[in-house]
C-alpha cells in the first residue's frame, strides 16, 4: 500500500467518525431533549459523540496535510490548491472548527451551532467525494450557506416532530 | 523555600521584549541590506541569525527583569499585554511585507 | 526534493500541528470545573516541545531547500505575493511560538494555585494561548497557500 492509498483510507476514516459522531450526536439532542432535561447518562453519551468527532478531526487534519504533501510533491500547484472546490472545503473546515470553539463556550445558540456543525461535515465530505465539481469558490460557498438554513429546518422540524410523539 | 512566582513577571516581560526585537531585527533587516547581509555572513542564514538573536534577548532579559523586580505589575496584565503586542507585531509584520511587496 | 528535505518538510508540519492540538486541548479545559491542572501543565509542556522541534526541522527545511529551490518558482509564477508577503510573514511570526507558549508553560506551571482561584488569570492565559492558536493556525494555513504556489 503506498502513502497515497493509505492516506486517503485514514481520510476516509475521519470523514466517517466525524460525520456519524455528529450525526448521532444530533439524533441523542433530539431524543434527550424529550423529557426537557440530560441526565447524567445522557450527558455521557453526548460526551462519548463529542470525543468521537474530535478523534475524526485529529485523523482528518494529519491525513489531509500528509495528502497536501502528496500533492506539493507532486507539483500540483494553484489549479489544485487553489480550486473553488479545495478553497470552499477549506473554509468550511474553518467554519466547523470556529463553531465548535463557540459551541464548546457557549458563545453561540446550541441548535444554531450543532445546524452549522453537521451541515458542515456533510458538506466537506460532499466536496471531498465530488472530485468532478468545477464551480467557482463563491458559488459553492453559496450553496453551502443554503444548506446550512436546510439543515437548520430539517433538524427544527424533527425536533418538534419527536416532541409531539408519544 | 524560595517563592516561584517571582519567575513569572520576568519571562512575560522577557516574551514581550522578544517579540517586539523580533519584530525590530525583521524590518530593519529589510529596510538595510547591510544589516541583512551581516546576518547571512555572521550566521550563514539571516533567519538563523534572527532565531539565536531572539533567543539570546529572551534569555539574557529573564535574570534582567528578575533583578529589577518589577512585583507592581500584575501578571494578569502583563499576560494580557503580551496578547496586545503578539497581534499588534503579527499585523505589523504582515502589513510591512504587504507594503514591499507594493514597490 | 530528496528523503531528507522530505522528512524535515512533513516532521516541521507534523509537529507544528500536533502543538496546535495541544494548544486546543488546554483552552478547551482550562475552564472546566472539574479543570485537571496536572494536564494543563502536561499539554502546554508538550505544545513548546512540539514548537521548539517544529523551529529546528522546518528551520533546515528551509534554510537548505526553500530559498534555493521553491523561492525562485514562486517568484517566477503568477503568485509571486505568496512568497513575498505570506512566506516572509510566516517564516518571522513563526519566531513567536515558542516565546509564547513558554511564557503559557512558565504561568501555567508557576501560577497553576492562583489559576484554579483566579478568574481573570485562568481568563488571561486562555487569552494567550487562543492567541497563540490563532498564531500557528494562521501560520500553517500560510504554509498550504504557499505549497499551492508552487507549480510545474
Amino acid at each position: 500500500m503506498d502513502w497515497s492509498v493509505f492516506l486517503r483510507e485514514l481520510h476516509v476514516l475521519g470523514t466517517a467518525l466525524g460525520v456519524g459522531g455528529s450525526t448521532f450526536a444530533e439524533i441523542f439532542v433530539i431524543k434527550f431533549a424529550k423529557d426537557k432535561k440530560i441526565d447524567i447518562f445522557e450527558n455521557e453519551i453526548l460526551k462519548i459523540c463529542i470525543t468521537v468527532i474530535r478523534i475524526g478531526l485529529i485523523i482528518l487534519t494529519f491525513s489531509g496535510l500528509g495528502l497536501l504533501v502528496l500533492w506539493r510533491m507532486k507539483l500540483l500547484g494553484p489549479d489544485v490548491f487553489y480550486s473553488g472546490r479545495f478553497l470552499a472545503k477549506m473554509t468550511i473546515l474553518l467554519i466547523l472548527l470556529f463553531i465548535a470553539f463557540l459551541m464548546n463556550f457557549r458563545f453561540v445558540n446550541l441548535k444554531l451551532g450543532s445546524a452549522i456543525s453537521t451541515a458542515s461535515w456533510y458538506a466537506a465530505m460532499i466536496l471531498g467525494i465530488w472530485r468532478g465539481l468545477h464551480a467557482s469558490y463563491f458559488a459553492i460557498m453559496l450553496g453551502f450557506g443554503v444548506f446550512v438554513v436546510l439543515v437548520y429546518f430539517l433538524l427544527e422540524y424533527a425536533r418538534k416532530t419527536y416532541l409531539k410523539s408519544k | 523555600m524560595v517563592e516561584k512566582k517571582p519567575i513569572l513577571s520576568p519571562i512575560i516581560l522577557s516574551a514581550i521584549l522578544t517579540i517586539v526585537a523580533i519584530v525590530l531585527l525583521t524590518v530593519c533587516g529589510e529596510l538595510d541590506a547591510g544589516f541583512k547581509g551581516w546576518f547571512t555572513q555572521t550566521f550563514s542564514h539571516h533567519w538563523i541569525g534572527k532565531s539565536i538573536i531572539s533567543t539570546l534577548v529572551f534569555l539574557l532579559s529573564v535574570p534582567v527583569f528578575y533583578v529589577l523586580n518589577l512585583k507592581k505589575i500584575s501578571s494578569v496584565s502583563l499576560v494580557w499585554l503580551l496578547v496586545a503586542v503578539t497581534n499588534l507585531s503579527f499585523g505589523v509584520l504582515l502589513a510591512f511585507f504587504f507594503i514591499e511587496s507594493l514597490f | 526534493m530528496n528523503e531528507v528535505n522530505i522528512f524535515f518538510l512533513v516532521a516541521h508540519i507534523f509537529l507544528g500541528t500536533l502543538g496546535i492540538i495541544f494548544l486546543t486541548a488546554y483552552l478547551l479545559s482550562i475552564f472546566k470545573k472539574e479543570a485537571d491542572f496536572k494536564w494543563l501543565k502536561i499539554n502546554s509542556f508538550l505544545a513548546l516541545l512540539s514548537f521548539l522541534a517544529s523551529w529546528i526541522t522546518g528551520g533546515y527545511y528551509y534554510t537548505s531547500y526553500y530559498g534555493k529551490s521553491v523561492k525562485p518558482v514562486i517568484l517566477k509564477g503568477e503568485f509571486s505575493w505568496v512568497h513575498s508577503v505570506l512566506m516572509e510573514t510566516k517564516e518571522h511570526v513563526f519566531l513567536f511560538l515558542p516565546f509564547l507558549t513558554l511564557t503559557l508553560f512558565a504561568v501555567t506551571y508557576f501560577a497553576h494555585q492562583d489559576l484554579k482561584k483566579d478568574k481573570k488569570l485562568s481568563l488571561a492565559a486562555a487569552g494567550l494561548c487562543f492567541t497563540t492558536v490563532s498564531v500557528a493556525l494562521a501560520i500553517m494555513l500560510s504554509g498550504i497557500v504557499i505549497s499551492g504556489a508552487v507549480g510545474k
